[in-house]
């Protein structure tokens, strides 16, 4: 459509096209299932809203948890109170709840937390870039930071990559394990003169996480029919091998934000003029 | 008998920590210039914080193995960290106690060793 076009065609047009958006928002919010064709309490999350443990542990003891035309998720396995290192009959099979709730209840949510993450590293990368590409001698670290941050980073990098592979079971998870393995990173950059870090390796360990986290919410949506859901074996509440995908998940999640974050200290090391004094 | 003899041995442990957290804690209170505090507070920490996490291995005895990689990771980070402030503090210029009598860092005047040149 060109300038000179009639102003009153340009307005139909316009009218059309919001006409159109209109009746497909219509269609698609009529679409959508109704709230009483939906059987929600097929979910254990039920007993994660039930606050009153005590009467929760009492229907469950006595048989009757579930109401009257309701069918448990899984048949093949009893229901009984849950019970640590010993229960199998989880949703989830997580040990951690609030784990349970945000990778996998909310999964989304989390996939959006870490685009949120990814904005902001590249946010921070576009304000100090070429900042850091003087000839300046830094201002020299001594021996025995140098030779303390190389033995405490591999050290560091350990104890991170615990953080969120036990992420079901602990409170811990990606985020606070991709946190503490930047911190190593960054100890690394104090302590060393000369270092660079590996841009390459770094762009490419984050790009291939965030691709495993949407790979594997791909895989739920294929075999159990919805977007990032458990496609796993949960396992023995407890075990380190339980859960389903939430390990999968937060391993993708712990390096990619391990990744970012370096990548974010990395632009923000600029070396400066200072003299001894 | 070995469990009650650990238990207590565990005790005296977190007693000896728990001693020197407080030392640690009064001389950050009490000391004059951000040198003294931070050795106060580095030194009486780290010792409490080992000694405690120790006793409370040796009490509940499943957790030995965390309690022993705690402290080894305290006995290595800890020194370092107090040692890259107070050098940070020094260059920056944050003024000493005027009781500070041999200040040995003045007299080498904080050389800055040239490319090459030994450390």
């Amino acid at each position: 459509m060109r300038n000179d076009t009639p102003i009153l065609v340009k307005k139909i047009t316009a009218l059309s096209l919001i006409t159109i958006l209109m009746v497909g928002f219509f269609w698609a919010f009529t679409e959508m299932p109704k709230g009483s064709s939906v059987n929600v309490n097929n979910r254990v999350s039920r007993l994660y809203i039930l606050k009153n443990v005590k009467a929760a542990t009492k229907s469950l003891n006595s048989g009757n948890f579930f109401a009257k035309g309701m069918k448990p998720l899984r048949s093949d396995v009893p229901y009984s109170p849950i019970t640590f290192g010993k229960s199998a009959n989880l949703e989830d099979g997580a040990a951690n709840v609030v784990t349970s709730i945000v990778v996998d209840y909310r999964g989304f949510d989390t996939l959006g937390e870490v685009t949120v993450l990814f904005l902001a590293a590249t946010g921070v990368a576009m304000l100090f870039f070429g900042k850091r590409k003087k000839n300046i001698i830094k201002a020299q670290a001594s021996l025995i930071m140098s030779v303390g941050t190389r033995i405490a980073y591999a050290v560091i990098l350990l104890f991170g990559i615990y953080i969120f592979v036990h992420g079901h079971l602990t409170p811990g998870g990606g985020f606070p394990g991709g946190a503490v393995i930047a911190s190593g990173v960054l100890g690394l950059f104090l302590g060393n003169d000369h270092y660079e870090s590996n841009h390459l390796g770094l762009k490419l360990f984050e790009s291939l996480s965030g691709m495993a986290f949407v790979i594997i919410g791909l895989t739920g949506l294929f075999s159990v029919n919805s977007f990032l859901a458990n496609f796993l074996p949960t396992g023995v509440i407890g075990d380190l091998y339980s859960a389903g995908f939430i390990a999968l998940i937060y391993i993708a999640i712990g390096m990619k934000v391990g990744a970012e974050l370096s990548a974010v200290v990395d632009s923000m090391i600029v070396d400066t003029e200072e003299e001894w004094s | 008998m070995l469990d009650a003899f650990l238990g207590w041995t565990g005790v005296v442990f977190v007693f000896i920590g728990v001693f020197f957290l407080f030392l640690g804690a009064l001389g950050i209170l009490r000391l004059p210039d951000l040198l003294n505090r931070l050795q106060a507070g580095t030194k009486s920490t780290t010792l409490g914080v080992v000694a405690t996490s120790i006793g409370v291995g040796l009490i509940v005895r499943g957790w030995i193995l965390f309690a022993a990689a705690l402290a080894v990771f305290l006995l290595m980070t800890n020194p370092i960290s107090s040692h890259a402030i107070a050098r940070a503090s020094y260059r920056a210029g944050v003024k000493l106690y005027p009781g500070t009598h041999p200040d040995k860092c003045e007299e080498r005047k904080w050389k800055l060793p040239e490319d090459g040149e030994e450390k």
